[in-house]
């Protein structure tokens, strides 16, 4: 079971990186770099749109963090 | 928006979206660590969906706002232009905040996440104007001679002689400023230096004391000091060529004035209806 907090309105949470060992947190650090270089390489590559590039930031950055927030 | 500034040695550059992204992921990650602290009663993940809810209505309103700033005669027509025309940012900006506010208008208990948004928005706006600056664009007027802070815009000829490149060398050479084997624009003001400053300083400022005393004072107050900078930087920007803001639309000085008095008077307003400390309170919103 992993350890879990409770905020002032009674909500239970936790996420994907608390009671983890160091090497897990530091693969997960390495992935998230290798997802950054890969979203810039596919950007300059693929997508010459500056606004759809900052969209693709935006929702990499947001879908990584609500994964990792989990309840 | 272009995609690409300084051509240094062959590596595209596309700074200006990168440094918008981490400008945006920043004020969402600021925001989760910061709601922890203030006990936002909200778990984590409801924080990051109100802080993307709240990036995309901030670009919505920045951008209409900016053709307003630059083109009000043009307005109507510019801003069935920014739908028209595919610029997905907006559009899919725009669809994600009609989601939010439908989802979240019956709950409303983010008092103290205005508190949280306040050090984040402006620290994200000065991570923004580096962008600005590696872009090249909101640059500043030409410099008085010996100005020890100027800086000068690469002039990029393209395959068929144009310049392209950094707005500041494309409108200083579309004005007859610029020799036509010029190398480098004129030395400008790095006026996205300023606001990197000003709003870096004051964004450090703001969350500090967010931090002492989690109020939703303090986002309007954020608003307040966005428009205060803007004020102060805008007389040293440039608006093509070596036409200041304030010379290629009169307007806009009162429309500044007049957005900051607005913003005072909602400030006051809630003031006076909000008193006392909401750390004290035990009903979270209204």
């Amino acid at each position: 079971m992993k350890p879990e907090t409770e905020n002032v309105a009674g909500a239970r949470h936790t996420d994907l990186l608390r009671g983890r060992s160091r090497a897990a947190k530091a693969v997960f650090l390495v992935a998230m770099l290798c997802l950054l270089a890969g979203l810039w390489f596919a950007n300059v590559a693929l997508v010459k749109n500056a606004q759809i590039q900052l969209l693709l930031y935006i929702l990499a950055f947001y879908g990584v963090a609500r994964f990792t927030l989990r309840r | 928006m272009w995609q690409i500034l300084y051509d240094s040695g062959g590596l595209k550059w596309p700074a200006y979206a990168f440094l918008y992204g981490m400008a945006g992921s920043l004020f969402m990650a600021l925001s989760v660590i910061l709601a922890r602290g203030h006990n936002v009663p909200l778990r984590p993940r409801r924080v990051l969906d109100w802080s993307l809810g709240f990036l995309a209505a901030y670009i919505i309103l920045s951008r209409l706002g900016s053709v307003l700033y630059q083109q009000p005669e043009n307005y109507i027509e510019e801003s069935f232009n920014l739908a028209a025309k595919g610029r997905a940012t907006h559009i899919a900006a725009f669809l994600i905040a009609i989601i939010f506010l439908l989802v979240g208008w019956k709950r409303w208990k983010l008092n103290r996440l205005w508190a949280c948004w306040a050090g984040p928005f402006l620290l994200a706006v000065a991570v923004g104007y580096i962008g600005c600056y590696c872009y090249g664009c909101c640059y500043g007027r030409p410099a008085e001679k010996d100005f020890p802070l100027a800086v000068q815009f690469p002039v990029i000829h393209n395959n068929h002689g144009r310049v392209v490149g950094a707005p500041a060398a494309v409108e200083q050479n579309k004005e007859g400023l610029l020799p036509p084997d010029a190398k480098h624009g004129l030395p400008v003001h790095p006026t996205q230096l300023y606001y990197v400053v000003l709003y870096g300083v004051l964004g450090l400022f703001v969350t500090l004391g967010a931090a002492l005393r989690p109020r939703r004072e303090w986002f309007f107050a954020a608003m307040w000091l966005y428009f205060l900078v803007r004020v102060i930087v805008d007389p040293f920007r440039s608006f093509g060529g070596d036409m200041t803001i304030y010379e290629a639309s009169p307007l806009v000085r009162g429309a500044q004035f007049g957005f900051l008095t607005l913003v005072g008077a909602v400030w006051l307003f809630l003031k006076v209806l909000h008193r006392g400390d909401i750390t004290k309170q035990t009903s979270y919103g209204t």
